[in-house]
């Protein structure tokens, strides 16, 4: 269930890929006229996005880390400017990097969070960690303090059906969640 | 494990393509049939988009948190030089 971590990516903690990875990426956006904050902003865009494709065990690169997450800033430069893809030079390395369809932040989304922490934060922090943090099933089970293996699992299975329920009781007022 | 557990078991196997062809389609034949699992199983992948969502938050948060401590750290005064050289205009 929980997605296992390949050897070959995302070996390095988010500190060393920040330090070895961000001036790269201020390098390029300053050479794209950019500023400082869109260099951190989307720098943060392409960890999110790298550290996710990593949770894919079928994932493997073929460069470094730090090359990778260049050319995942270089196609959401390109995305978000609406730049010509003439413009600027991809490497071959990079042009096989894909975007997730799901960048784009949901206001739906983002105002039923915000409903979700108020109502049922334990639930969000567990089923997280069950669905995208590298976690084996044990250690999750010792970082929440369950008895063991199996009461976590029933557990996730609870936290999904409050959420449901309280979604679905919700959208009786609030159509818009469930657009 | 409950019967509604089960459920949300089989919804999720579902939705992640964890089901055989066959299970697929007969679960699928359940839900034109049954209202309630159809909603059930909009919600409940609702819920794993806002999941999403709500672990990016995270992350970004962590990032932020990063990027503040290395640009005030004084032991990193070079590697904050070469970044704020490259946006001097």
């Amino acid at each position: 269930m929980l997605p296992t971590q390949t050897p070959e990516v995302h070996k390095k903690s988010f500190e060393q890929l920040y330090e070895s990875g961000f001036p790269r990426v201020a390098k390029f956006i300053s050479k794209m006229n950019g500023s400082f904050q869109d260099a951190k902003d989307l720098f943060h865009d392409a960890l999110v996005i790298y550290y996710e494709k990593t949770l894919d065990e079928k994932f493997t690169i073929t460069t470094t880390e730090e090359a990778y997450i260049l050319g995942i800033v270089k196609h959401l430069w390109l995305r978000k400017f609406k730049h010509d893809y003439n413009f600027v030079s991809l490497e071959d390395s990079e042009k096989e990097i894909v975007l997730p369809d799901t960048i784009d932040e949901n206001p739906d989304e983002n105002k039923l969070l915000q409903w979700l922490e108020i109502s049922g934060k334990k639930c969000l922090d567990l089923l997280r960690h069950f669905y995208f943090e590298n976690k084996t099933l044990r250690e999750i089970t010792t970082a929440f303090g369950y008895r063991n293996e199996h009461t976590a699992s029933v557990q996730k299975f609870k936290c999904l059906e409050k959420i449901r329920d309280t979604i679905k009781e919700k959208a009786i007022s609030y159509e818009d969640f469930l657009k | 494990m409950r019967t509604s557990l089960n459920e949300i078991k089989q919804v999720e196997k579902y939705l992640f393509n964890q089901l055989t062809t066959e299970e697929s389609l007969l679960f699928e034949a359940r839900m034109l049939t049954n209202p309630m699992l159809r909603l059930n199983v909009r919600v409940q992948e609702k819920i794993y988009s806002v999941l999403r969502f709500y672990h990016r938050k995270k992350l970004k948060e962590e990032f932020e948190h990063i990027h503040e401590n290395l640009f005030k750290d004084p032991m990193k005064k070079d590697f904050q030089k070469s970044i704020y050289q490259l946006f001097k205009s």
